[in-house]
């Protein structure tokens, strides 16, 4: 809808949804404001009545050429702040996604594998979750990350360790049968 | 002063012992002196009485949106005779002031090419500009391209896009480009009661994007004192702050040493600051004001006729 206005007095002046019971925090290319705004009075509007929920929190996207974008992190960061409250975050590293995924498929942790890239993502909720966990490195991980988190005397990065590595996912095809 | 605050109501003979004394006061201004475009009833008179009882009052606004002129303007035209200019302290001035020490050094003068990318309106760019600086524009190619953008200045910014943020991110791949914040506040109050979203919130979305940590120039960082200090001159144990915001106006107050009153005609309720005050965090004791008023009304009695 167009804005009543040019200014955010104007903008907290536009009618809202009376059905809306959640804000949704995902990738949007086109935040502004303006948005920012909105998703504000619906928070203020519902209270605890009206869910805050965020995708994921990834802090950037990595481009090809090694250049990368702001995460959705960023834009659940500003509503979190505007709107002093924590979102529900479903994605890696939160559980969310993994129990949806046991709840269709009736999957035994302790003989399933999360293969990823991220350490404070697939690998951490690989960790959590009590898979097994292997890193790949044909993704932004490298070696050097995994050794330092392993050394550091902090308990909580060493839930970023995975028990496996390799340098491609292709890497396991020898051990796979004919 | 030293200690813990106590919150205490200030009227009667306990107003004559506390604004007696004091040399001089720093007002915030929304909230405290007006509401929207209303000033706070009895706030222009208090003003004029403190001038009379020989009082310097100084005004220290988070505000990143309004130039020190226009902010002049506004105290005019909401009914406060005889603020001076250079008694006005916005976060959009003391920012630009910050950054030109940094990047133009003590004389004013280095690196005259220095490029500011702001995140904000025109009041704010305007202030850059008045210091010195040379504004980045939007949309520019990559950097490198021209000179090198040497600090990325989130402020109140309601024209903030995603477009934006990934540029200031760009800038900010550079570690010797610095970012720095106008004022850490989540939201404002509109004078409906509802919220707008602060540049807290703006600065949370490219700290976060970026990985590095904005210096902020708004209270409760104390480089707004310094830059009044630096001006004035004044003794921060005959000073007090008013203010109507616990986590900045207070919290101000005690990182300079200034006695705190908490006026009620603005953001915090008394109901908060007596939560802070039980609270067993040390941290929590630091936002508790010395003392609070309904509203900044009721220190008139406090001055001489």
């Amino acid at each position: 809808a167009a804005l009543p206005g040019p200014a955010p007095a104007d903008w907290a002046q536009a009618p809202l949804d009376p059905a809306v019971r959640a804000v949704l925090v995902g990738f949007d290319e086109h935040f502004s404001y303006a948005k920012l705004c909105q998703a504000l009075r619906y928070l203020l509007r519902g209270g605890p009545d009206c869910l805050l929920v965020g995708t994921n929190r990834d802090h950037r996207l990595p481009l090809e050429g090694g250049t990368a974008i702001p995460g959705t992190g960023c834009l659940v960061k500003a509503v979190e702040t505007a709107a002093q409250r924590e979102a529900f975050i479903v994605g890696k590293p939160n559980r969310y996604m993994f129990d949806c995924v046991v709840s269709e498929f009736n999957i035994d942790p302790a003989r399933t594998i999360m293969v990823g890239d991220r350490l404070d993502t697939d690998i951490l909720m690989g960790n959590s979750c009590g898979l097994t966990t292997l890193l790949t490195l044909t993704g932004v991980t490298t070696l050097e990350e995994v050794r330092a988190h392993q050394e550091s005397d902090c308990p909580s990065r060493h839930s970023l360790v995975p028990d496996y590595y390799v340098d491609s996912i292709a890497d396991l095809l020898p051990a796979l049968g004919d | 002063g030293g200690g813990m605050a106590s919150c205490r109501r200030l009227s009667g003979a306990g107003l004559r012992e506390v604004l007696g004394p004091a040399q001089g006061l720093l007002f915030d201004c929304d909230g405290v002196l007006w509401a929207g475009e209303r000033a706070v009833p009895g706030a222009p008179e208090l003003l004029e009485r403190l001038r009379r009882s020989g009082k310097a009052a100084f005004f220290v606004s988070n505000n990143s949106r309004r130039s020190v002129a226009e902010l002049e303007r506004r105290f005019s035209r909401l009914g406060f005779r005889g603020v001076r200019a250079e008694h006005v302290f916005s976060s959009a001035l003391c920012s630009a002031l910050f950054l030109r020490q940094r990047l133009l050094g003590p004389g004013g003068t280095g690196n005259g090419g220095a490029r500011v990318f702001v995140l904000g309106g025109e009041g704010l760019r305007g202030e850059v500009r008045d210091a010195g600086l040379r504004l980045a524009g939007e949309g520019e190619p990559a950097p490198g391209a021209a000179e090198p953008v040497r600090a990325v200045l989130v402020g109140y910014d309601d024209q903030f896009t995603f477009a934006k943020l990934a540029q200031a991110c760009g800038y900010l791949r550079d570690p010797q480009c610095l970012l720095v914040a106008t004022d850490p506040d989540p939201w404002h109050p509109l004078s409906d009661g509802q919220r707008t979203p602060g540049t807290g919130s703006l600065t949370a979305a490219v700290e976060t994007a970026s990985g590095r940590k904005a210096l902020v120039v708004g209270k409760p960082s104390t480089y707004m004192f310094d830059c009044i200090v630096e001006r004035f001159g004044i003794d921060p144990s005959r000073t007090l702050m008013v203010g109507d915001r616990l986590e900045t106006d207070i919290l101000f107050g005690k990182n300079c040493g200034l006695s705190t009153i908490l006026t009620l005609t603005g953001v915090s309720r008394l109901e908060e600051a007596q939560a802070y005050m039980a609270s067993d965090s040390a941290a929590a004791k630091d936002l508790v004001p010395n003392y609070y008023v309904d509203s900044i009304a009721d220190l008139i009695p406090g001055l001489d006729e």
